[in-house]
C-alpha cells in the first residue's frame, strides 16, 4: 500500500462488526471504484454524507460511527503491524492475488490480507493440498508425493497449518526446497511460535504466512473453517488427500466443485473409510497415489460397484447445467424465460429463477422484467 | 471554545488569568483537531499548551516524554490542582503502572505521561489499544530527527503511530531546540499537516563566556579559582568518564561539595546523586552528557563545559539547564585549541561502525530469530555498536522488531532493501559542519547568544548584552604559582577508585595507581608486557603502594593473591610478590585457571568478556581462603569482569573480604 496512513482505515472497514464480506466488499467497491475516494475521506464523512453519497442504512451508519470512534485503537494495531514488518494487502492492491479474487468474487474475497514473507509468492501458480487433521498414512504419503511433484513443476503449495495433511504438505515442500503459503486459522499477531520455527524459510522467501482475520484473533474453530475457503481460493488446482463426508475439507471441496474448480481427489482403496469416492462422484477428478490422473477410470462404474446411492448424480447434472447457463450468460443479461428457451431446458421458468438466484456466479438485475447476468461479467474493475 | 471561555476555564483549573498569545495560538489549533510543532525555549510554558487541552478534550491525552523527573514534577503539580494526571514509568512498581493503565482505560484520567520506550513494550501496546485517546503529545520532539542532538530510535514508533492516526486527531510535538533542518525533518517524518509555530530562543538571563586555555592543568586552575566567585549549585560537563572522576576529585580537594556522575554508575547511584543534587546536597555535579535528560532543577546557576560540545544544538540544550527560574546564570566553555577537537572528531568518526560490522550483524539476524544479547554474542561487537547497527537496520527496514512480552526479537525482512551506507556520509558531513560551527562560536567577537539563536533558526540580530563579547570582557587565565602547585599535589595524590562492590560478593572497592591513558603509566606497562622489557619498574611499584596507602591506610590483609596471567608470563606474579613483601603480607600462588581463557581484550562486548572468564578460576586449598581478607593484584583493570569473577569465586569459598589493587584502570572501559 502506498499510503501507510490508509492501514488504519483498511483494518477498520475489513472487520466491521457483523457485516458480511459481501457487504463490506460492495461498500469498498463503491468507495474506491465508484466514488474514487480514499478510505480516509470516507471515514471523514458524517452520517449525512454516508446517507447521501452511499445510501447507507441507519444501522450501517451506527456501525460506522462506532468504528470511527475506535480508530485510535486501530491505529495502535496498525502501527504494531507496520513496525513488526507485516504487510497489509487490501482488495484493490495490485499485490492482491488475482486467483483469489477470481475464485471467491465479491461475495467472499477477504477484503484485507495480512502477510509476512515474500509477497511475490502470491503471484505464482499455486496448488492446495487439503485433508483431514487425522488423515491416514496413505493420505500423508499422497500429500508428500503431490507436494514434491508440484515443487518440481515450480508451483507454490498452499496449506492451512493444521496437523495431518496440512503439516505434511508444508514439511514436504520445504524438504524439497519448494515454496509455500501458510493460511492461518488465526490473527497474524498470534503466530509467534510459528514465526520462530519457520524463520529461515520465511526470511529466505520460501514461505509466506497469510491471515485474513483480525490481527489479534486467537485460533478458533470458526476461523479454521472460514480459512479453508481461502486456501481453495488461492490455488489453481486443489488436491484432496482425504476427506470426511462433512467438515472443512468436504465443504471446501464441495464449494470448489460448485465453482467448477479442478478438484483432484485421491482415489481411495476399498477398505478406506472416507468420503473421497463421493467427491469423485460429484465431479472430483480421480488421481492415483502420485497425484496422476487415472485415465481409464470410469467413476460412475466404480461408484455403482461400491454401492453409492445415485441421488448425488442430480448434483452432477446441475453442475453441467450451471456451466451451460453461465456460458449462455456471457452473451449478456437475460430473463429466466429467455434462458429457459434459449437453452431448451426442461425446467419451468420458476425453477430456473430459483436456481439462478441461489447461484453465486449469477447476479440478479432488478427491473421489469428481472434479468440475470454473470457476477464476473458485471464485476467492477476492482475485481 | 473561544479564548475568553478558555481563559475562564484556565483560571478555574490552573489559576492563571491569561494565556500568552503564542500559547493560545497552539491551544486553539489543538482544540480544533490540528497538529502542531511548537518550538519554544525552556521555561516559556510549553506544557500548558497540552495540559490545558487535555482537561477539555474527551478521553485521555498521552504525553510521550523521556524525562522521568520532569514527568514526576508536572504530574504532582497538576494533581495539586485537582487535575486527573498520572505517569507510567520504569521507576514505579508494576502494580502502580497497571493501576494507572486501568484508570486510563476507564476514562478516569485526563493526561498520562509515558516514556517513549513504552512504545516497544508489548503490555503497554495492548493496554493502550483499549483506551479512549484524545490527543498525542511528543515532548522533546527533536529526538525524532537524526539531525538533532539526541536522536532516539524509539521515537520512530511514535512517529509511525501518529501517521496512522486519523488526520483530525490532535497531535502536539514540542521542543526547545530545533534547527531549521531538524524542524523540516520532523515535518517530513510526521506529515505535512504538522503546523510549525516557533517562539524566540533567546535566554536573556544566561551570560555566555568562552575561556581559552593551553592545557588540562589550566582548565583545572581556572575552574578551581572561579569556584570562589560563582553562585552555586552548578554542573561541570566533561568529555570523558575519567574526566568526571578527575575534576570531581579536584573540586573535592579544594573543599567543594561535588561528585562525579556518568554512565558507568549503576542506576541506584545515579538516582541517589540526582536526588541529592535536587536537594542541594552537592554544590557541583561533574558529569558527562549522561546527566541532563533526567534532571529538572530550576535554580542551577552555572553550566561549565571543560570540553567543547559537538554542536551548537548540544551546547544550547546543555547550558539551557541553567537559570530556569529566570535568575541570572552563567554558561562557560573552556577550550584548549590544541587538543580539544580530537574527542568530538573521534566521536563523529566512531559514531557509525564499519560496513563490515553491519554485514556481520545482518548475517547474524538472518541465521535465526534473535534478541539483542544473542546478536551481541554471535557477532562479538561492543553492545553500543550492536545497538547502533540494529537501530539503523530497523530504520532502513532491513530488520523489524517483534515485541512479545518482555522480549524483543529482530526479524530479518525477506524483502529487505540493500542497506544504504550513503546516508552515513551525509550524516557525517553534517556533524563535521556543526562542529566547525562550534569552533566558530568559540572564536566569535560578536554576541554569542545572538549567534546561537540565529543558528537555531531564531530571528537574527540579537544583542544579549551579558555575554563576554557584549560586555567587552575577554577572560584569560593568568599564571598562578600557588594554584599550579595545588594541581600538582592533587594529581600526585589522585588515584582512580575501582567500583566493584556489590551486595552479592564480598568484594570491596579497590584502587588503581593511575588511569591508563592519562599518565605515562600506560606506556610503561605496555613496554614491559609486550616489549619484553622485564619486570615492571620500581616507580610503578612505588606509585601503586602510594595508592594503596591512600585508599586502605593502615589496613592489613591476611593474604595476597594475583590474577593468573593469560599471556604476560610472570610480570604480575613478580609485581605482586614485591607488593606483598613491602607490605609484609603473605602471598600465595594458589589462584590458577582451571581452563585457559582468551585475552579479554579480544572480546568486544561485556557479555562475551563475562562468558570468557566465567567459572575459569580455581583455588585448591579452600581452607587458606575461608575467613580471610585478601588483597587481589592485577596489572590493568578494564571491564572489571575478571576481578568480579574471582571476587565471586573467593566469596563462595568463604573469603571475608576481597580488595582489588591494580596499576592502571583504562579510561573508557567497556560498554
Amino acid at each position: 500500500m502506498k499510503e501507510a496512513a490508509e492501514y488504519t482505515y483498511w483494518i477498520a472497514i475489513a472487520h466491521l462488526p457483523k457485516w458480511t464480506t459481501d457487504r463490506i466488499n460492495r461498500l469498498i467497491v463503491q468507495i474506491v471504484h465508484d466514488k474514487k475516494m480514499s478510505l480516509e475521506e470516507f471515514f471523514n464523512l458524517n452520517a449525512q454524507g454516508w446517507t447521501e453519497i452511499f445510501s447507507l442504512t441507519a444501522k450501517e451508519i451506527a456501525d460506522l460511527e462506532f468504528t470511527k470512534k475506535d480508530l485510535p485503537r486501530l491505529a495502535f494495531i496498525a502501527e504494531q503491524l507496520q513496525s513488526e514488518g507485516f504487510d497489509l494487502i487490501p482488495l484493490n492492491s495490485p499485490e492482491y492475488p488475482t486467483e483469489l479474487k477470481e475464485n471467491l468474487k465479491v461475495k467472499s474475497s477477504p477484503p484485507l490480507l495480512y502477510v509476512k514473507g515474500r509477497k511475490g509468492l502470491l503471484k505464482e501458480d499455486a496448488v492446495a493440498i487439503v485433508g483431514s487433521r487425522k488423515a491416514g498414512q496413505k493420505a500423508l504419503d499422497f500429500t508428500d508425493h503431490v507436494a514434491k511433484k508440484s515443487v518440481k513443476e515450480s508451483k507454490v503449495i498452499v496449506s492451512g497449518f493444521a496437523k495431518g495433511v496440512d503439516k505434511q504438505a508444508l514439511d514436504s515442500t520445504l524438504e524439497a526446497n519448494g515454496k509455500s503459503i501458510i493460511v492461518l486459522p488465526q490473527g497474524i499477531l498470534t503466530f509467534q511460535s510459528g514465526f520462530k520455527k519457520y524463520y529461515q524459510p520465511i526470511i529466505n522467501g520460501d514461505v509466506l504466512v497469510l491471515s485474513t482475520f483480525f490481527p489479534k484473533a486467537g485460533w478458533d474453530v470458526g476461523l479454521a473453517m472460514a480459512r479453508n475457503a481461502y486456501i481453495y481460493g488461492l490455488a489453481k488446482e486443489i488436491y484432496v488427500a482425504e476427506s470426511d463426508s462433512k467438515g472443512g475439507t468436504w465443504e471446501g471441496a464441495m464449494d470448489g466443485l460448485k465453482r467448477k474448480r479442478s478438484v483432484y481427489v485421491r482415489f481411495p482403496e476399498k477398505k478406506e473409510k472416507n468420503a473421497n469416492l463421493s467427491l469423485i462422484n460429484l465431479g472430483g477428478i480421480a488421481v492415483d497415489d502420485w497425484g496422476e490422473k487415472i485415465q481409464d477410470q470410469s467413476p460412475a462404474n466404480e461408484i455403482k460397484k461400491n454401492g453409492i446411492d445415485e441421488s448425488i448424480s442430480s448434483d452432477q447434472e446441475e453442475l453441467t447445467l450451471e456451466q451451460k447457463i453461465l456460458a449462455f450468460l456471457t452473451k449478456g443479461p437475460f430473463t429466466a424465460k429467455e434462458i429457459t428457451i434459449g437453452l431448451k431446458l426442461d425446467w419451468d421458468t420458476k425453477k430456473v429463477t430459483t436456481f439462478l438466484k441461489k447461484n453465486p456466479n449469477v447476479k440478479m438485475i432488478e427491473g421489469k422484467p428481472t434479468k440475470f447476468s454473470r457476477t464476473d461479467a458485471t464485476t467492477l474493475t476492482l475485481f | 471554545m473561544n479564548r475568553q471561555l478558555a481563559e475562564i476555564q484556565l483560571k478555574k483549573l490552573f489559576g492563571f488569568p491569561h494565556f500568552h498569545d503564542l500559547q493560545w495560538q497552539v491551544i486553539d489549533k489543538l482544540l480544533s483537531g490540528m497538529r502542531v510543532l511548537f518550538i519554544e525555549k525552556t521555561g516559556f510554558g510549553k506544557s500548558l499548551c497540552f495540559q490545558f487541552p487535555a482537561t477539555q478534550l474527551d478521553g485521555v491525552t498521552i504525553v510521550f516524554s523521556p524525562l522521568i523527573a520532569l514527568m514526576r514534577d508536572q504530574v504532582r503539580s497538576m494533581q495539586d490542582k485537582g487535575i486527573r494526571a498520572a505517569a507510567i514509568n520504569s521507576n514505579q512498581e508494576r502494580d502502580e503502572n497497571n493501576n494507572i493503565i486501568e484508570q486510563a482505560q476507564n476514562n478516569e484520567l485526563d493526561i498520562v505521561y509515558i516514556a517513549p520506550e513504552r512504545m516497544e513494550n508489548a503490555e503497554w501496546i495492548s493496554a493502550s489499544k483499549e483506551m479512549k485517546i484524545a490527543m498525542i503529545v511528543i515532548d522533546e520532539a527533536h529526538c525524532i530527527s537524526i539531525w538533532g542532538q539526541s536522536f532516539r530510535p524509539n521515537y520512530r514508533r511514535i512517529v509511525n503511530l501518529v501517521k496512522l492516526l486519523p488526520k483530525t486527531f490532535p497531535v502536539l510535538a514540542t521542543t526547545a531546540t530545533a534547527t531549521p533542518r531538524v524542524e523540516q525533518d520532523i515535518i517530513d517524518q510526521v506529515g505535512s499537516d504538522l503546523v510549525p509555530i516557533r517562539g524566540r530562543l533567546l535566554r536573556s538571563n544566561i551570560g555566555l563566556t568562552v575561556v581559552k586555555v593551553q592545557s588540562q592543568a589550566e582548565k583545572m586552575i581556572w575552574l578551581g579559582k572561579v569556584m570562589d566567585h560563582l553562585p552555586k549549585p552548578g554542573i561541570v560537563y566533561t568529555g570523558t568518564q575519567a574526566d568526571t572522576d578527575i575534576f570531581a576529585n579536584w573540586l573535592q580537594f579544594l573543599g567543594i561539595k561535588s561528585t562525579a556522575y556518568n554512565g558507568r554508575l549503576d542506576p541506584e547511584s545515579r538516582k541517589r546523586i540526582e536526588e541529592s543534587f535536587m536537594a542541594n546536597e552537592y554544590e557541583v555535579i561533574v558529569s558527562t552528557n549522561a546527566l541532563g535528560m533526567g534532571i529538572d532543577k530550576s535554580d542551577i546557576r552555572f553550566i561549565i563545559h571543560t570540553q567543547i560540545p559537538q554542536s551548537p544544538i548540544h551546547y544550547y540544550q546543555e547550558f539551557g539547564r541553567a537559570g530556569r527560574n529566570g535568575e541570572k546564570a552563567h554558561a562557560i566553555l573552556l577550550y584548549n585549541p590544541h587538543v580539544d577537537l580530537e574527542l568530538p572528531r573521534a566521536f563523529i568518526e566512531g559514531s557509525k561502525p564499519s560496513r563490515e560490522k553491519y554485514n556481520r550483524v545482518i548475517s547474524a539476524v538472518k541465521s535465526a530469530l534473535m534478541g539483542r544479547n544473542e546478536v551481541i554474542k554471535a557477532v562479538n561487537l561492543k553492545q553500543t555498536q550492536v545497538s547502533v547497527i540494529l537501530a539503523d537496520l530497523v530504520d532502513q527496514g532491513v530488520v523489524n522488531e517483534q515485541v512479545r512480552g518482555s522480549s524483543k526479537k529482530y526479524f530479518y525482512n525477506p524483502q529487505a532493501p540493500d542497506f544504504d551506507f550513503t546516508k552515513f556520509n551525509k550524516l557525517r558531513a553534517a556533524q563535521e559542519q556543526e562542529l566547525s560551527k562550534m569552533v566558530e562560536y568559540v572564536n566569535l567577537d560578536s554576541c554569542r547568544m545572538g549567534f546561537l539563536c540565529e543558528y537555531l533558526g531564531d530571528e537574527p540580530a540579537h544583542y544579549c548584552g551579558i555575554c563576554d563579547n557584549d560586555r567587552g570582557k575577554k577572560v584569560i587565565v593568568p599564571s598562578d604559582p600557588v594554584f599550579e602547585e595545588k594541581v600538582k599535589t592533587f594529581l600526585e595524590n589522585f588515584f582512580p577508585v575501582l567500583e566493584v562492590e556489590t551486595s552479592k560478593s564480598n568484594l570491596v572497592n579497590g584502587i588503581a595507581a593511575s588511569y591508563y591513558g592519562v599518565s605515562n603509566v600506560g606506556s610503561a606497562i605496555k613496554h614491559c608486557k609486550y616489549g619484553g622489557r622485564g619486570d615492571f619498574p620500581d616507580w610503578l611499584l612505588r606509585q601503586t603502594l602510594r595508592a594503596y596507602r591512600k585508599h586502605f591506610g593502615s589496613e592489613t590483609f591476611d593474604l595476597v593473591l594475583y590474577v593468573p596471567p593469560t599471556e604476560s608470563g610472570d610480570l604480575v606474579r613478580n609485581f605482586a610478590g614485591k607488593v606483598a613483601r613491602t607490605l609484609g603480607f603473605p602471598i600465595s600462588d594458589g589462584l590458577v585457571k582451571s581452563r585457559p581463557t582468551e585475552p579479554q581484550k579480544i572480546f568486544e562486548s561485556g557479555l562475551s568478556k563475562k562468558d570468557n572468564v566465567a567459572g575459569k578460576f580455581r583455588f585448591e586449598k579452600h581452607e587458606e581462603i575461608k575467613g580471610k581478607s585478601i588483597l587481589l593484584i592485577d596489572d590493568i583493570f578494564d571491564s572489571g569482569y575478571t576481578i568480579k569473577e574471582i571476587g565471586q569465586y573467593l566469596t563462595n569459598l568463604g573469603a571475608e573480604k576481597i580488595a582489588p589493587l591494580v596499576i592502571a584502570r583504562t579510561v573508557g572501559g567497556d560498554i
